[in-house]
């Protein structure tokens, strides 16, 4: 019996037998070069529109530029301890964090009860899950434009509330300052629960049947399964969502600037709206890239704090 | 098989070049930067005066046949944003919309000291402007702006709601406190107000600063900036103590702290409140041609009442302009006194601001009763400026609209706003 070789079969062979860190450097670029090709282009683009600028940014913030003239001197920390005694600043972290906790907290509860409520057996379950999840495909603008129409104080809300006997119920809901930071937050959670209800309906999928069924036959009732079996099931889902809700948090503008522009004042304002108002309002650009760069960092703990909480543990 | 993966590199290192080079395109060219020749002039300006550019453009055309007009309009806060990123990424258009004065970051001074606006001293209409209006179009001894209109500072009334009330325009401060009493007794209110806009909570505090403000101390905004005085010790302590005390007398509507701009002038348009003190360019969204403007009694000698004018929107001409000479051509175009009123009377008809050259009388379409009341205090030498163009900083007037939304129902005291608008006018001073 004959066997031909083809000259490059051994090879491709003997590669595919290979464990991954056996190949060389050289050969592993080799079968990835193309994909580097395909990467290029983006990967300028990344660096020109993104890390240049972020890394300047980052220098300014520790300049006097008036973002005009090619003059400025650096000047250390001072932007940065401004921002320590600076209520418009100070104000801002402590808003920024309020609004990241109150979003968090409410999108996964209201998400995952309507999930749980939607993956049920419920008649029109999937008529009602796009219309839960319609508002988070509406631009944020368009959103807080209508809410700032409906939360006014003559408006459709307090006339609800006045129509069913809440009379009593009544606030100025974006014009008092204790109020306003959750007024916001509720917009927010009007908007986007749809969005983390969709991602825990695709992890209520992984939820084992077999090891539901055998709960119940041991007797467990419908939370205690909820507990033991499905909610340790839906870690992945939680990682995801909590990433998304920090993140989006942290980073919320355009809903307070639309509804409240920071204000009564300043009980509004939170960092985003701080950097834009200290950059094109106040002409204060070295300012408002000092206030970026804290935005970014408190970012950048969240999501590092999110990644180890969210490991997987390592049995001992 | 070494030919064919070379073939293959080959069509992929050229693919992913193509694709380099596409996106390199998308990233040229474009935006507003002046025209690719010198018939084309580009344009800047708050959309809120669109039409009165549009019409004195539409002039310009039929005398210029040739000139191509690139236009771009943005409002408030955008606007603020396209300038000064455009002006510093040397994308700007040739005219540009700025303020008067100082005081925010599109006025003419900040803007002409960063060396961002073109010296138009050699103009014809430089060496006219009225004396009134020059501190504001220039910066050390040269001319930067033309300022097109003069805005009105005041208390508006509907002249239906107030004959409905039966009530008279207050001509004293005591009268003013009665007259917000005697309007709820009524079931009305006499002042609408939407504190959700920043910038409403400043008018009261600017309808009085002429009268107890500037004509008391003219030279304030220097002793402060010098440290010699505060706003605290100042007559701004009395002005926006008295915004708190029309608060307290009930003279706002219910909803003053939830309600916007809009929902204060619908009020007042629809007759639901009396009146509103308000600025000149909110008539276009009032709406009501049946307004009658008198001034906000500080004190209980009418004699002494004052109005705030100012001159308002100006034309500049940027200093990288790529059409410099069809640029300064049009701003001394839209100067002479017929393109003036052109502009004037294309923006809410005319109403709600008067001609930059008000002193010498009436323009073709001041005939409303409140422009007529805003030229006889023009004439009669009874009107202020405007406090932020002459501050050194957005941030003094920040610190003054900031803080009035919090102070006027309470949420603050008057002296911490006067405060912070002290240490603001020290840092922007400093």
């Amino acid at each position: 019996m004959t066997t031909t070789i083809d000259s490059a079969t051994p090879s491709a062979t003997a590669r595919a037998e290979l464990p991954p860190r056996t190949r060389s450097l050289r050969q592993r670029f080799r079968e990835n070069a193309w994909a580097i090709w395909f990467l290029l282009p983006a990967g300028v683009f990344l660096v020109f529109s993104v890390l240049v600028p972020t890394v300047q940014g980052a220098v300014y913030a520790f300049t006097d530029w008036n973002g005009l003239t090619a003059d400025w001197d650096f000047i250390g920390f001072d932007n940065f301890t401004r921002m320590l005694n600076d209520p418009f600043a100070s104000t801002a972290v402590a808003n920024t964090l309020l609004l990241t906790a109150i979003t968090f907290v409410g999108q996964n509860v209201i998400g995952l009860g309507l999930a749980l409520a939607l993956s049920s057996q419920i008649k029109g379950r999937r008529f009602m899950r796009v219309v839960v999840f319609a508002p988070a495909v509406i631009t944020p603008v368009v959103i807080a434009n209508l809410w700032r129409f409906i939360l006014q104080p003559e408006g459709p809300f307090n006339a609800a509330l006045e129509a069913v006997g809440l009379g009593w119920a009544r606030q100025i809901w974006l014009g008092d300052p204790n109020l306003v930071v959750w007024s916001i937050s509720f917009v927010i959670l009007w908007q986007m629960s749809g969005v983390i209800m969709v991602i825990y309906i695709a992890g209520l999928q992984n939820v084992p049947d077999d090891l539901l069924e055998a709960a119940a036959l041991d007797g467990a009732g419908a939370v205690r399964r909820f507990f033991a079996v499905t909610l340790p099931a839906l870690k992945p889902a939680f990682v995801v969502s909590t990433l998304l809700c920090v993140i989006g948090g942290l980073k919320t503008f355009d809903q307070v600037w639309v509804l409240t522009r920071g204000g009564p004042g300043v009980s509004s304002q939170v960092l985003s709206t701080a950097v834009y108002q200290a950059a094109f309002l106040r002409g204060e650009f070295a300012y408002s890239t000092a206030i970026a760069l804290v935005l970014a960092v408190i970012t950048i703990i969240a999501a590092v704090i999110q990644q180890r909480v969210s490991r997987p543990r390592k049995d001992a | 098989m070494r030919s064919k993966n070379t073939a293959r590199r080959v069509m992929l290192a050229g693919v992913a070049v193509a694709a380099l080079a596409m996106t390199a395109g998308c990233t040229s060219g474009g935006g507003g930067g002046g025209g690719g020749d010198d018939q084309t002039l580009t344009i800047l300006w708050t959309q809120g005066y669109s039409e009165g550019l549009e019409a004195v453009m539409a002039e310009f055309k039929k005398e210029n046949p040739d000139v191509t007009f690139e236009t771009t309009y943005a409002e408030g806060d955008a606007y603020f944003a396209a300038i000064r990123t455009q002006l510093q990424a040397g994308t700007a258009p040739d005219v540009l919309h700025v303020w008067p004065g100082n005081g925010n970051v599109g006025a003419t001074i900040p803007l002409a000291q960063n060396g961002s606006l073109m010296d138009l001293s050699d103009q014809p209409w430089a060496s006219t402007l009225p004396d009134s209006a020059k501190p504001y179009a220039t910066y050390d001894g040269k001319t930067y702006s033309f300022p097109t209109t003069l805005s009105i500072v005041g208390a508006v009334y509907n002249d239906e709601a107030l004959a409905a009330s039966g009530l008279a325009i207050p001509e004293t401060w005591d009268q003013v406190i009665q007259f917000c009493k005697d309007a709820r007794d009524k079931g009305t209110v006499a002042y609408s107000l939407g504190l959700t806009s920043t910038h409403e909570s400043q008018f009261v505090g600017y309808a009085l600063y002429p009268q107890l403000v500037q004509g008391p101390q003219p030279n304030l905004d220097e002793e402060v900036a010098a440290g010699t005085t505060t706003f605290n010790d100042s007559g701004w302590k009395d002005a926006l103590g008295k915004n708190v005390e029309m608060a307290e007398a009930g003279c706002f509507n219910d909803s003053a702290q939830g309600a916007d701009m809009f929902e204060a002038s619908r009020i007042l348009s629809e007759g639901e409140s009396i009146g509103m003190v308000t600025i000149g360019q909110y008539m276009g969204i009032i709406n009501n041609p049946g307004l009658t403007l008198a001034p906000l009694p500080g004190s209980n000698d009418p004699s002494e009442s004052k109005i705030a004018v100012a001159p308002s929107t100006s034309a500049a001409v940027n200093a990288k302009a790529k059409n410099p000479e069809l640029a300064k051509k049009f701003v001394a175009f839209l100067a002479t006194p017929e393109m003036n009123e052109l502009f004037e009377c294309n923006v809410a008809d005319g109403l709600g601001s008067l001609p930059i050259t008000a002193t010498d009388g009436p323009g073709k379409c001041d005939e409303s009763a409140f422009d007529q009341a805003a030229l006889t205090y023009v004439q009669e030498g009874r009107t202020g400026g405007f406090p932020d163009q002459t501050w050194p900083s957005p941030d003094v007037q920040m610190a003054l609209q900031l803080g009035m939304q919090e102070a006027v129902f309470g949420g603050r005291t008057v002296d911490s706003v006067l405060t912070d608008m002290t240490n603001a006018m020290l840092s922007s001073a400093g």
